[in-house]
């Protein structure tokens, strides 16, 4: 062995020390509060906030969560009342007196505006005021995170955003304010233009956490996340964010959310594979199936997940929602358990209309052979 | 557009799964296959052939890690194309990468071959036993190849205290590795 097959051999080193040493940054040491220079604490929700009727907390998420989900009245509703969906200004100081939600410094406000919360994952969003975004430049920011003091909660975080986009019922990439398709700039690379900033200035930024634990052992600890700078994206590839404005924004609160979640045991062949759904739970937000194979699926070994595992979710008034695995893996593997836990793409679920699971069956195949729509094997649901 | 959604579209086979990938990634793609290269058109091509065994891997695939399983191809495509023999002439740093690493191989590891995920699976194990800066620094020097210049501009670090940073993780790794052993 040499020097360069190490250094080849080193490949498949751990997705998240990639990720971590791309889009990470080092936490700045607190030398206490002395050391915050023109740092200003501002509490933002005020006690009339939390009198508010419940008919009017429902029809203000964010619009990340509002464009992604697009959810009704009533699964709103139901996310809110399961405490999946917290609009945290709105509840600000009912489990953690201490907490700060909004913290301006160097003249930019962070506000901590919705989490959504199952065991198996965290969307939280936040509104930035007061940074001038620069004329065609990207938004930036990447937090450190800690749950209870501890820096390893995740299995994966990633963050991004809000950029004024969504897929139109076609598939086409448009805008959300107008249905109008995202333009491009004329330059060499046809870059698009992103609505970054909404009309009052704000932008929004939401941070997404895959839990290392799946048992709801971090509802009712604190969560901090601390921004020290707000940067625009790089252009070159020295460093992959140019930071324009250096602060310190800490924001903590108490994280809460739902187990919730129905559980079913189908025992049921997926078509004409020899892989048996043994059971699943199925959340608003979340799924975990278990499958019984007949051989060991190398494909783990290499971040692949089972073919056979379930892409999605079909409601009782026929419309269907895909999904994608986020952790998996065998959960035995003398016994040849293998389980996935899934999120839902872009729906939130009103889990007493699910009627089926969704499996990969196929292709529809064009002229030239090159698969277009995708079919499915459906495994209906029978409650336990 | 976060990871997921981008995955939803190339499930969906909607095209604008690439434009998504390039707008949100293509830069950092293209420094990696740079940083091994020293060749923009190199590495443009390894960005490219990365888009295509994306689109051609997923479906079925679901990364976990979509900016990892993106820079993971990228990187072992790039290491394909590196004219080994002449990295010498062209990218100095290669060969530094290649003496440092050489001086983390246990003897015993000399005359042996260690498969990939083997060798990940050690490295990955031991780098999450050091500080997260640390690990930061090991990871953006051996696996995305940076200089230690660009380490210390990335990281507000004086080049001197990267060097030194990286020269006690090498010698922590040997031991490490020497301790643990192979599985052959």
């Amino acid at each position: 062995m040499t020097g360069k097959d190490m250094l080849k051999g080193i490949q498949n080193m751990d997705a998240d020390l990639i990720e971590e040493a791309e889009f990470g940054t080092f936490q700045k040491k607190q030398t206490g509060f002395s050391g915050r220079k023109k740092l200003l604490f501002v509490l933002a929700a005020t006690l009339i906030m939390g009198t508010m009727t419940a008919a009017a907390v429902y029809t203000r998420w964010s619009t990340t969560a509002q464009t992604r989900y697009n959810p009704s009245q009533d699964v709103k509703e139901q996310a809110e009342k399961s405490g999946l969906s917290v609009m945290l200004e709105e509840t600000k100081g009912t489990e953690n007196p201490n907490e700060v939600l909004s913290v301006t410094d160097q003249g930019i406000t962070i506000t901590a505006v919705q989490s959504i919360v199952d065991n198996y994952q965290a969307e939280i969003t936040f509104r930035i005021e007061g940074f001038d975004l620069p004329e065609d430049e990207d938004p930036f920011v990447w937090p450190t995170v800690t749950i209870d003091g501890d820096l390893f909660f995740y299995g994966a975080q990633s963050g991004g955003f809000y950029d004024g986009t969504t897929h139109d019922e076609n598939g086409k990439w448009v805008y959300a304010s107008t249905g109008e398709p995202v333009r491009s700039r004329d330059d060499e690379f046809q870059s698009v233009i992103l609505d970054w900033v909404a009309d009052d200035g704000s932008m929004e930024y939401t941070h997404y956490i895959s839990f290392q634990e799946t048992d709801g052992r971090y509802m009712g600890k604190e969560i901090v996340f601390t921004f020290n700078s707000i940067d625009i994206q790089g252009h070159k590839k020295l460093g992959p964010s140019i930071p324009q404005v250096e602060g310190n924004w800490e924001l903590r609160w108490t994280l809460t959310g739902t187990g919730d979640s129905i559980s079913v045991t189908p025992n049921a062949k997926i078509g004409d594979s020899d892989v048996v759904l043994l059971d699943a739970q199925i959340g608003q937000l979340s799924l975990r199936t278990r499958y019984q194979v007949d051989k060991y699926w190398e494909g783990w070994d290499e971040l692949v997940t089972l073919p056979q595992g379930v892409c999605g979710v079909r409601m009782k008034d026929g419309s269907e929602h895909r999904c994608v695995a986020s952790t998996y893996g065998f959960e035995n593997q003398e016994k040849m358990v293998y389980f996935m836990e899934s999120q839902m793409f872009d729906a939130i679920l009103d889990i007493s209309q699910v009627e089926s699971l969704m499996f990969h069956k196929g292709w529809e195949l064009d002229a030239n052979g090159k698969p277009t729509i995708q079919t499915f094997y459906y495994i209906p649901v029978s409650r336990k | 557009m976060n990871d997921n959604q981008i995955i939803e579209l190339f499930f969906t086979r909607n095209e604008d799964a690439i434009q998504q990938t390039v707008y949100k990634y293509g830069t950092r793609l293209t420094g990696l296959a740079a940083n091994i290269l020293r060749n923009n058109e190199d590495a443009q091509e390894c960005v490219n052939d990365t888009y295509l065994k994306a689109w051609d891997t997923i479906p079925p695939t679901k990364p976990n890690h979509f900016y990892a399983y993106l820079a993971k191809i990228c990187r072992f495509f790039a290491f394909g194309k590196l004219d080994w023999k002449n990295a010498a002439k062209r990218n100095a740093e290669v060969v530094a990468l290649t003496q440092e690493m050489e001086e983390c191989i246990p003897g015993s590891w000399h005359d042996t071959t260690v498969d990939s995920a083997e060798i990940s699976s050690l490295v990955s194990s031991f780098l999450h036993r050091q500080t997260q800066e640390n690990r930061m620094i090991f990871v953006r020097r051996y696996w995305y190849g940076d200089s230690i210049s660009e380490i210390a501009l990335r990281y507000k670090l004086s080049q001197s205290n990267v060097a030194m940073r990286l020269s006690r993780a090498r010698s922590k790794l040997a031991a490490y590795l020497k301790k643990e052993g192979i599985h052959v």
